[in-house]
């Protein structure tokens, strides 16, 4: 697997159905870690109807664009867990550690938290 | 002659291709040393074998290869440990389907094209082709082994069709060399293989030569080799000279993974499935060759009222060895049904139905992670001494912890306090949820202000403390202890769940970076970087440092003035460097969590699971002054209320002593004996003496003036130890 690098984005925590309903910037990636929480990558305005959201900027992942194939065979022999249908997040213990990946066509972005990237390339290498 | 050969003990044995381990030794006139019934089907334990290493190997199930290491298991006692060696690691790959036939007999075939033909995907596992499942999880998750992997497959349903076995004879003499199933008869005949003179019992050999016995089985006589085999007809006893016997006895389902699966989209196919016939009830013999359990026993056990077929299983450990009951379980089903007159279910199965190798039980696992801050490799680089606190990697010294101790003390340093928990926590309900969250009140914080606050469970122990730091109407930071904030965070949304609360809780620990400006000239590190609307003690103020967007707030664990920097964690490396280069002209150099814990412990602050115990309620830990139960409800309230009406008992308190520091856990004894013990001990540098945190029991109400602690006199002393004012942490 390449090195990781820091993505930068948004992270917002907001009322689930809000983020359900949220304008999200054209061309952004929505990472859905949890029903009331996303990680947004990608510039532009956002619209959200939840008024206490807290959207804070957000640096504490790092992450890979990987082939689908690649993600697949890795998953394969890492994780008990598979990819999910195209836009949508998969997550779960990877190596040991938590993964997140979404897929989007035939590539996949795999991100893990900045605090754990250094030990997830010692042990991919 | 072989041109192929493998190693069998102190033998070459040569093999056909095709041949498996067992048939090759069959073939050169080797019987498996243990005796007993062979089945050639992987259901028996007599042909176990250690094979390259590897103990509790079938060896009719390993196809013969050239250079194998073979060696004959005991025949009694258990197979020698082998010598380390150097293995490749197992790995575990997991797959995903809808279906997993297990077994691709007739029956299997059949399941699987059928389901293939429906357009889901399937995959087929059998031990023939060398995909031996060892077991089914919930999910569910069919384990399976193929000698260089562990195999994992996810899927929506399991096929078991892994049809039945050979039931074995309960017989005196079953222990003999040259007893065979019928199926293993013919099998054997097919490759060639000459077991001499046969005399069949029951279903006789389709192809072998025989002698077909009349009668029931009596007994197996003979030395170590079966040489006659006895049967009981109208007409008494009658004697069957032979060299082997084989034995058409009946079917049993081979079902453990179809037993282990109860509860889970599980179906059977084929024979696995079918009503089982048990076999009469054995009257003499081994029933259970794995733990070598005896009709005797089993009539031991069911005298003494264990008549449930799980409780003669614990008690006799019958069904719990190699082979899970393939063996024994008709016979003990059958022995209970005559016993107790009703037939009872076969026992509960539970993974793993064979047995795997440790690398193949630890495949693919991993230690869990250790974070590291995003200055991990600047301490590094910088000689930091690494070490894990916690769930973190630290740096624990930079080579000289009593100049770090001073540079505090007596101008400036810094620290990476990145590990901190951070929390903001948002919505309509906040200001409701923190109070009943917290034990102290909430509502009197303005924004802009800080409150140390401690955490409380429904017992009123303290599990946490931290920093509740109002930014506005509905918004606060909260901070919480390195080990602890992963804890708090789950607490924190379960409450709000079970209260019905509007909030919103995000964990920023692994998001935000934390750097700690402390001692005396802290200030005027930060004034000469620009920044003069410094917030004040017990505040905090968004700005820039550095040209890092920041979070600054000031507070005080090392008793010093000190201003911590919260700033997105790509940042930190950035901060960092202008704060030293900044801090040049000021002597500032980074401390390490060795003069950070003599920093806190002159100012007698706890750390929370180091100072407290289970049941550490705030009177206890001498904090009553962070719990005001007159504010209103908050969780652990009820039990403060009650704990406070009992008499105290023991408390922790701040101690000291000449000379070194003790070890931390020392025992404190008083005059009637054991008293405590020391939670944190330090040698003071600007005191001059030892300072300690301590748990001692108290005697008559009051804790004692002076304890002993490895036959050191130690006398109590209030906290903090250090500028008990607190003018400088204010400064």
């Amino acid at each position: 697997m390449p090195g990781l690098e820091t993505v930068v984005g948004r992270r917002i925590n907001a009322l689930p159905a809000a983020l359900d309903a949220a304008n999200w910037p054209a061309g952004a990636r929505v990472v859905r870690i949890a029903p009331d929480d996303v990680f947004l990558i990608g510039d532009g305005p956002l619209e959200l109807s939840d008024r206490h959201a807290i959207v804070d900027h957000e640096a504490g992942f790092s992450g890979v664009w990987i082939t689908r194939p690649d993600a697949a065979d890795w998953l394969e022999r890492n994780a008990v867990w598979g990819l999910a249908p195209d836009g949508e997040v998969a997550q779960g213990m990877a190596a040991g550690l938590p993964v997140k990946m979404l897929a989007d066509g035939q590539e996949v972005l795999v991100l893990v938290a900045s605090v754990l990237a250094d030990d997830l390339e010692e042990r991919l290498a | 002659m072989f041109v192929t050969t493998f190693r069998y003990g102190s033998e070459q044995v040569g093999f056909r291709s095709g041949d498996s381990v067992l048939v090759a030794l069959l073939r050169a006139g080797i019987r498996p040393p243990t005796g007993g019934t062979v089945c050639l089907a992987g259901d028996c334990v007599h042909c176990l074998c250690t094979v390259d290493g590897v103990a509790y190997v079938r060896a009719c199930q390993v196809p013969a290869a050239e250079g194998l290491e073979v060696e004959p298991h005991p025949d009694d006692g258990r197979p020698l440990l082998p010598q380390p060696v150097s293995r490749p690691e197992t790995v575990m790959r997991n797959l995903h389907a809808d279906v997993v036939v297990i077994g691709l007999g007739e029956a299997g075939r059949a399941a699987r094209d059928h389901h293939e033909a429906a357009g889901r995907m399937v995959i087929g596992l059998d031990a023939r082709d060398g995909r031996e499942v060892a077991g089914i999880y919930p999910g569910p998750l069919v384990v399976a082994r193929d000698g260089r992997e562990i195999i994992g497959v996810h899927c929506e349903e399991v096929v078991v069709a892994t049809g039945s076995s050979e039931i074995q004879p309960v017989a005196p003499g079953t222990g003999l060399i040259g007893l065979y199933t019928v199926d293993a008869v013919d099998a054997l005949h097919q490759a060639g293989v000459e077991l001499g003179p046969i005399v069949a019992i029951g279903r006789p050999p389709t192809t072998a030569p025989h002698r077909l016995a009349e009668g029931e089985l009596v007994r197996f006589e003979g030395e170590d080799t079966v040489t006659a085999v006895v049967t009981r007809t109208d007409g008494g006893e009658q004697k069957w000279e032979c060299a082997a016997v084989s034995l058409g006895l009946g079917r049993y389902p081979r079902d453990i993974l179809l037993r282990m699966g109860s509860g889970m989209p599980v179906t059977a196919a084929g024979s696995v499935g079918d009503p089982t016939e048990l076999p009469p009830p054995p009257v003499a013999g081994v029933v259970c060759p794995c733990s070598g359990v005896s009709v005797e026993q089993l009539d031991s056990v069911v005298g003494r009222g264990f008549e449930e077929l799980e409780l003669v299983k614990r008690s006799t450990l019958a069904g719990t060895g190699t082979c899970q009951g393939q063996t024994c379980l008709p016979h003990v089903r059958s022995y209970l049904t005559e016993r107790v007159g009703a037939t009872p279910a076969p026992f509960t199965a539970r993974p793993l139905a064979r047995q795997l190798t440790i690398s193949e039980t630890i495949a693919n696992y991993r230690l869990p992670g250790f974070f590291k801050t995003s200055l991990d490799s600047i301490h590094r680089q910088s000689g930091g001494v690494m070490d894990r606190f916690g769930p973190w990697y630290r740096p624990w010294h930079y080579g000289d912890p009593l100049a770090e101790y001073w540079a505090v003390r007596s101008g400036v340093s810094i620290m990476d306090v990145s590990t901190l928990g951070k929390m903001i926590v948002t919505g309509p309900d906040v200001n409701e949820f923190l109070e009943r969250l917290y034990p102290t009140p909430v509502a009197t914080i303005e924004p802009g202000r800080c409150k140390y606050v401690l955490m409380l469970n429904e017992k009123g122990a303290v599990f946490d403390d931290g920093m509740v730091c109002r930014e506005d109407d509905h918004r606060f930071t909260l901070t919480f202890t390195s080990s602890g904030v992963s804890f708090a965070e789950m607490w924190m949304r379960d409450w709000a769940e079970a209260w019905g609360m509007d909030v919103r809780i995000l964990n920023r620990t692994a998001s935000l970076g934390a750097i700690n400006v402390t001692g005396p000239r802290s200030q005027d590190l930060l004034e000469s970087m620009g920044l003069d609307l410094l917030p004040p003690f017990l505040g905090h103020r968004r700005m820039e440092v550095a040209g890092v967007p920041a979070h600054v707030f000031r507070l005080s664990f090392t008793g010093e003035a000190s201003y911590e920097i919260h700033h997105p964690i790509d940042r930190s490396p950035r901060l960092w460097q202008a704060l030293l280069e900044a801090g040049d002209p000021f002597g500032v150099i980074p401390h390490g969590l060795e003069a950070l814990l003599t920093l806190r412990l002159e100012k007698g602050h706890i750390i929370v699971g180091q100072d407290t115990e289970a049941d550490s309620t705030a009177r206890r830990l001498d904090h009553e002054w962070a719990v005001k139960p007159e504010k209103g409800d908050f969780l652990g309230r009820q039990a403060v209320l009650r704990t406070d009406a009992i008499e105290l008992d023991r408390q922790l308190v701040g101690l000291t002593m000449e000379g070194p520091a003790p070890d931390e856990g020392t025992v404190l004894h008083d005059d009637e004996g054991l008293s405590g013990y020391v939670t944190s001990a330090r040698y003071s540098p600007t005191l001059e003496r030892t300072v300690m945190l301590g748990w001692v029991r108290l005697v008559d109400g009051e804790v004692p003036d002076t304890l002993r602690a490895d036959d050191r006199l130690v006398h109590r002393a209030g906290t903090p130890f250090y500028d008990p004012e607190g003018s400088r942490a204010r400064a």
